[in-house]
């Protein structure tokens, strides 16, 4: 449907592309003769009768001698032939009224199409939105839409940082483990080179859930976020930019986490000591501080993708 | 015998395309930044040993050289699964990939440029196969580390977090069997 949608509206803006330029010629060509007659009916100016002459006295009130001497030899090929004719002020709006339609009513289609549109996207979003919610409600019950969000919002901001700083363990928990993995490889990628990510100034400007799916007892969210932020790559330790620019930039990510529903009523055991661990939000026993591995248990990220930037 | 994606589902129920895919993006993404890192050792719980030696010796050879191959802003399109094949103990699936990155030599140290493509992406169309043995034992998520028997949610790694065991991956899921490097 939205792929129609945007075939129809992308042959309305070369219409209307080609219809201006038409229309420009139209206005162009039906005008350029009649420079004089509008001169003379208040509309134009005095540079109408071209020569050294007319431009020496090109003011309003010293025109009219020149101009209307063309004009009365113009008007009188008029009868026999258009060009050179003089319009009156009615034809002359009537001409402007004509392009102007001609410019105008494509993309007033077009704008309307893009309205269209964009409220059926919308439709689709919150449809697609909707019923992703239902889906995960099904398994998590309270789950709350905008506080997730929200949360992942902020989580998302811990990662950049985290990745800026070349600190990834630090947000471990929050990546799956082939992220986390193939993350850890792209910074020592960057580190090899000595460069650095810089990523800061973060502005939440958007986000909305547009999926859910349950494969294999994972239930995986889709959300669409649009941030600003500055990110570029520097010369690490050095404030040299090398890639990017420093402006702030409206980024658009498609992100999916995860979480496992198989495991959820399960009662926590701690693999190393064996004790029932209740509420942990640390990672760690409080019996034994072993590091907790709990990714089934809390939702992770397990893919993030640029969709846009500008 | 070929089979196509809906019958591999009836028989594997847990296959799923879409996790296929990213997997494949995933692996295909980490094989080239370890080799660029030369640590390959990340990667060998999803490759089976004779794609490991390869890369192993691609790595050693880079090394010998005192070059590093890089594979800048990679990015991994178009992932198509071109054929599966039922065998009597497995499942091969053969899939194909266009590759974008910078792919050039430099120096190590002094990271000079020596040859390659440092003005623009190369694309390159890649040939995968991942082989799952039909014995392969379902742990979903969740699994328990063969060694200690604790949990080993961390998925992908290949190592058990409590004990640092390395276990193959072969014996549970997809591995790659062959490679277009």
């Amino acid at each position: 449907m939205n792929k129609r949608f945007e075939k129809v509206l992308k042959a309305l803006r070369i219409f209307a592309i080609i219809t201006t330029f038409v229309a420009t010629a139209f206005c162009f060509f039906a005008l350029s003769d009649d420079k004089p007659s509008t001169a003379q009916t208040g509309f134009g100016t005095s540079h109408s009768s071209g020569g050294s002459h007319s431009s020496s006295h090109s003011s309003s009130s010293s025109h009219s001698s020149s101009s209307s001497h063309r004009s009365s030899s113009s008007s009188s090929k008029s009868s026999s032939k258009g060009s050179g004719r003089k319009l009156t002020l009615q034809e002359t709006i009537m001409v402007f009224a004509i392009a102007g339609g001609i410019i105008l009513t494509p993309w007033l289609i077009t704008l309307a199409g893009h309205a269209i549109s964009k409220s059926v996207i919308t439709a689709n979003k919150n449809r697609n939105s909707r019923a992703a919610e239902e889906l995960i409600k099904r398994y998590i019950p309270d789950f709350d839409k905008d506080k997730f969000l929200r949360e992942q919002y902020d989580n998302y901001c811990k990662m950049q940082v985290a990745w800026m700083n070349f600190k990834l363990e630090d947000v471990k928990e929050l990546l799956s483990d082939e992220l986390y993995t193939m993350w850890t490889s792209q910074l020592d990628t960057l580190e090899l080179k000595g460069e650095q990510n810089v990523m800061r100034d973060f502005k939440f400007v958007s986000a909305s859930l547009t999926g859910a799916n349950i494969t294999n007892g994972n239930l995986t969210i889709t959300t669409d976020y649009v941030v600003k932020a500055r990110d570029y790559i520097v010369k690490k330790g050095t404030n040299k930019v090398i890639r990017g620019n420093k402006r702030l930039m409206e980024i658009n990510n498609i992100m999916r986490f995860r979480i496992s529903v198989d495991h959820m009523n399960q009662i926590d055991k701690c693999p190393s000591c064996g004790n029932v661990i209740t509420n942990n939000t640390s990672n760690v026993c409080p019996f034994c501080r072993s590091t907790l591995f709990v990714e089934h248990k809390k939702w992770v990220l397990t893919e993030m993708t640029c969709v846009g930037q500008k | 015998m070929d089979i196509t994606v809906n019958e591999l589902i009836e028989k594997d129920k847990t296959f799923s395309e879409s996790e296929f895919k990213s997997k494949v993006e995933n692996q295909f993404m980490q094989i080239f930044l370890a080799v660029t890192v030369g640590k390959i050792e990340r990667i060998d719980h999803f490759v089976n040993d004779e794609v490991y030696a390869r890369l192993k010796a691609i790595v050693e050879d880079n090394a010998a050289k005192n070059v590093i191959h890089f594979y800048e802003e990679p990015n991994v399109s178009n992932i198509n699964i071109n054929r599966i094949v039922e065998e009597e103990d497995c499942f091969i699936i053969e899939a194909s990939l266009l590759f974008k990155a910078y792919d050039y030599f430099a120096s190590k140290g002094d990271l000079k440029f020596i040859s390659g493509n440092k003005d623009y992406r190369t694309e390159t169309v890649r040939r995968i196969v991942f082989k799952k043995m039909k014995s392969a034992r379902e742990f979903g998520i969740q699994r328990k580390c063969p060694t200690c028997g604790n949990t080993m949610d961390t998925n992908y790694s290949g190592m058990c977090p409590y004990c640092k065991t390395i276990f193959d991956l072969e014996t549970y899921d997809w591995v790659i069997t062959f490679l277009d490097i």
